[in-house]
């Protein structure tokens, strides 16, 4: 037998359970080998440092209470489990209906909230992307993020004129802004007589009442 | 013996002696404790989960078959009790670390922490640092002295891999008591 075969039976050997069969050829290698004969002496090393391993024992009384313990244990789970009744049971899924609903409600507005914020940076990016039109679409983004102000905060008031603008600029744009499309894109698009009528829209905006 | 001892108390319970119940736990209480404890190497979870082991049986003791002994049986239950406490300390460690040490490190009396010299502790740390399957087939086998046939009804597994679960523990025991006792040196 090789030493790695050896070594899976030594543990059995040592604990007295290896089949007799086994043991011949056991005590056949070890006479021959020195190295597993020093792997036995560490497996009894072992078992006796194993064997030192004492149980600490309970706390005092614990054994002389262990009955009437467990007794109450049972007892407990025995008792039923309260039911609730019908009035209640409706109450607590109404409430939960209304929980549901009120935590929806919520999380929809501070999706609102987040879409406007994405729609005034969007435009801001537009406008460092490209120089050449760096001017008009700072003008339009400023113009743009006052329109969401006004939206969100409801305080700002326009006066005529500047909605006729700001209308005019929605419609050369509000479809594919509303439908997310890159701002920069439609107007790499516009003529050069669109884009020049889209500037002199925003200058007339009176940006300074809005803001 | 034993056993037939133990299926007759079972047969009398399940006829409604209550009695009878009380007499199975006076017989396997302590030894339930012993094999809690080394599991979890903790008196007070040994000695609290021994109680739950108990109300378990109590519960599902009509529906035992006499196909092992009572207490193959109920070292069973002991040994899931035991499995599912680790899984829950494991998770708790991770959750906070500090905790569990201080815990393991205060656990016992103080005169029992005094008891607990160096090896106490290595044997501690090496059994912890078992995997539970070479845990569980160790300490069945060398502590509780069960046969692999009986470890294989335990931990539902083959009698093959109780051996090789038991050999693996006793192999991982050895290299750390060796490197504990060269330390010593």
């Amino acid at each position: 037998m090789k030493c790695k075969e050896i070594h899976f039976l030594l543990n059995d050997y040592f604990e007295g359970s290896l089949p007799d069969e086994d043991i011949t050829g056991v005590r056949q290698h070890l006479s021959e080998c020195e190295s597993c004969r020093l792997k036995l002496k560490e497996i009894e090393l072992i078992h006796n440092v194993l064997t030192q391993d004492s149980i600490p024992q309970p706390e005092e009384n614990f054994w002389v209470n262990f009955l009437p313990e467990l007794r109450s244990r049972i007892e407990e789970k025995r008792k039923p489990r309260k039911i609730l009744v019908p009035q209640t049971r409706l109450a607590l899924g109404f409430l939960s209906i209304l929980l549901v609903a009120i935590i929806s409600f919520q999380l929809f507005r501070t999706d609102q909230r987040k879409l406007a914020e994405m729609k005034s940076n969007q435009n801001v990016e537009i406008a460092v992307a490209d120089p050449n039109l760096s001017s008009s679409a700072d003008q339009l983004a400023d113009a743009l993020s006052a329109e969401s102000t006004q939206t969100s905060t409801g305080g700002v008031i326009l006066s005529e004129e500047e909605k006729r603008n700001l209308d005019l600029t929605g419609t050369l744009l509000a479809e594919d802004y509303l439908s997310q499309k890159e701002i920069g894109s439609i107007l790499d698009e516009l003529s050069s007589e669109e884009l020049k009528k889209l500037e002199e829209n925003i200058n007339q905006l009176k940006l300074t009442n809005i803001l | 013996m034993i056993d037939q001892d133990d299926f007759q108390l079972v047969r009398r319970f399940k006829e409604g002696e209550e009695k009878a119940f009380n007499q199975l736990v006076l017989r396997h209480q302590k030894r339930i404790y012993n094999l809690i404890y080394r599991m979890t190497r903790n008196r007070e979870d040994a000695a609290d989960l021994s109680l739950e082991v108990f109300v378990r049986a109590y519960k599902s003791l009509k529906d035992f078959e006499e196909r092992s002994s009572f207490y193959v049986w109920i070292a069973k239950i002991a040994v899931n009790l035991s499995l599912n406490f680790l899984k829950r300390e494991k998770f708790r460690s991770f959750l906070s670390i500090f905790d569990i040490e201080e815990r393991t490190a205060t656990s016992g009396s103080a005169a029992e922490s005094m008891e607990r010299g160096e090896l106490k502790l290595a044997i501690d740390r090496a059994i912890r640092s078992l995997p539970t399957r070479q845990r569980t087939a160790f300490v069945l086998k060398y502590y509780q002295e069960m046969s692999h046939q009986e470890i294989a009804e335990v931990m539902e597994i083959t009698e093959g891999a109780s051996k090789a679960n038991y050999f693996q523990a006793i192999q991982k025991l050895q290299k750390l008591l060796v490197q504990y006792r060269e330390r010593l040196k």
